[in-house]
């Protein structure tokens, strides 16, 4: 159970000046995952943005008949590494970086380099507020490739100069082996946040 | 294990593009017995990483029912190739997904003091 939950910072700031939680109307939606209100109660959790509202409005609902304590909550950062906008620094790094290559080994073009930032900042604008485990971004024979991964999957993005050879690949984990993958070999925006979405509810 | 990029940047991992078939691995991903055997092959070593024959010998092709097999070399009986029906990533990226994932979470990266 996580005890995570995710808000607009100028949302957590309002709420945190307030003495007591006393929502005058139910969260619908988070923003940008810019700020996480930590709850230190035990019953908080929640991986969806949906779910999330509807937990956030449960928990006000709760805290406003007086289950909660002054200290409950505390506002902090999310970790770099877990927000999608993180990773375009990931991308620069990698492909600059000339420990990741082989002798004589291709290196992504601008235009590869270019295109894979272009797709996740589209991606980001589709997933506000979400969370995910921290990407890891290599370079390989001239594509880039970043992974996210799961004990209970893996969604790899793999972008290449040649649109033929680029695709999501994902798997199901189960008890340490692949038991069902496959490949979207259409990756736009809208097909790597629903495969990033369907990670982050396993 | 050749390059950097191989491992999690947490520097504990083996990451499945270590087992992903290039067009330099004309005789599979080759393989040493020992650690010791892996350094002898005058390669640029960054890391090594351990994995159990029989746990490869688990890994198979679901449509084929072919499992994956370590091959030794009948003239370097210290080194070996896992070519048994992987693929190149560019002939069959799922299947060559596939196993390079699998290889990797058989792996365990060896630190210093292992070798």
């Amino acid at each position: 159970m996580s005890n995570q939950i995710y808000i607009d910072e100028s949302r957590a700031n309002a709420l945190l000046a307030r003495p007591r939680f006393s929502i005058p109307e139910p969260i619908t939606s988070p923003n940008q995952s810019q700020a996480v209100l930590q709850m230190t109660a035990a019953y908080v959790y929640a991986l969806t943005h949906i779910e999330l509202s509807k937990t956030i409005a449960a928990i006000f609902q709760e805290t406003n008949q007086g289950v909660t304590d002054p200290d409950v909550c505390v506002l902090t950062h999310v970790e770099p590494s877990k927000t999608i906008a993180a990773i375009l620094q990931k991308i620069e790094e990698s492909v600059t970086d000339a420990e990741m290559y082989d002798d004589n080994e291709s290196r992504p073009t601008e235009d590869v380099v270019r295109g894979i930032k272009e797709l996740v900042q589209g991606t980001e604008a589709l997933l506000p507020g979400v969370r995910f485990p921290t990407a890891i971004v290599r370079p390989l024979d001239g594509s880039i490739r970043i992974t996210w991964v799961k004990e209970s999957g893996t969604v790899r993005l793999v972008y290449s100069e040649n649109p033929v050879d680029r695709y999501i690949f994902h798997e199901e984990v189960l008890g340490g082996r692949s038991y069902s993958s496959g490949i979207d070999r259409h990756p736009t925006p809208r097909s790597l946040a629903s495969w990033l979405e369907w990670l982050n509810s396993r | 294990m050749r390059s950097k990029k191989w491992i999690g940047d947490d520097g504990t991992t083996v990451l499945a593009e270590a087992y992903l078939r290039r067009p330099t691995d004309t005789d599979g991903l080759s393989v040493g017995t020992t650690p010791q055997a892996v350094k002898g092959l005058l390669l640029r070593v960054k890391g090594i990483a351990i994995l159990r024959v029989n746990d490869i010998r688990t890994i198979t092709n679901m449509d084929t029912r072919i499992h994956l097999d370590v091959v030794l070399n009948s003239d370097s009986p210290t080194h070996g190739n896992i070519n048994t029906g992987i693929p190149y990533l560019s002939d069959n990226p799922i299947l060559a997904e596939f196993f390079a994932g699998e290889l990797a979470r058989i792996s365990k990266l060896l630190t210093e003091n292992d070798t």
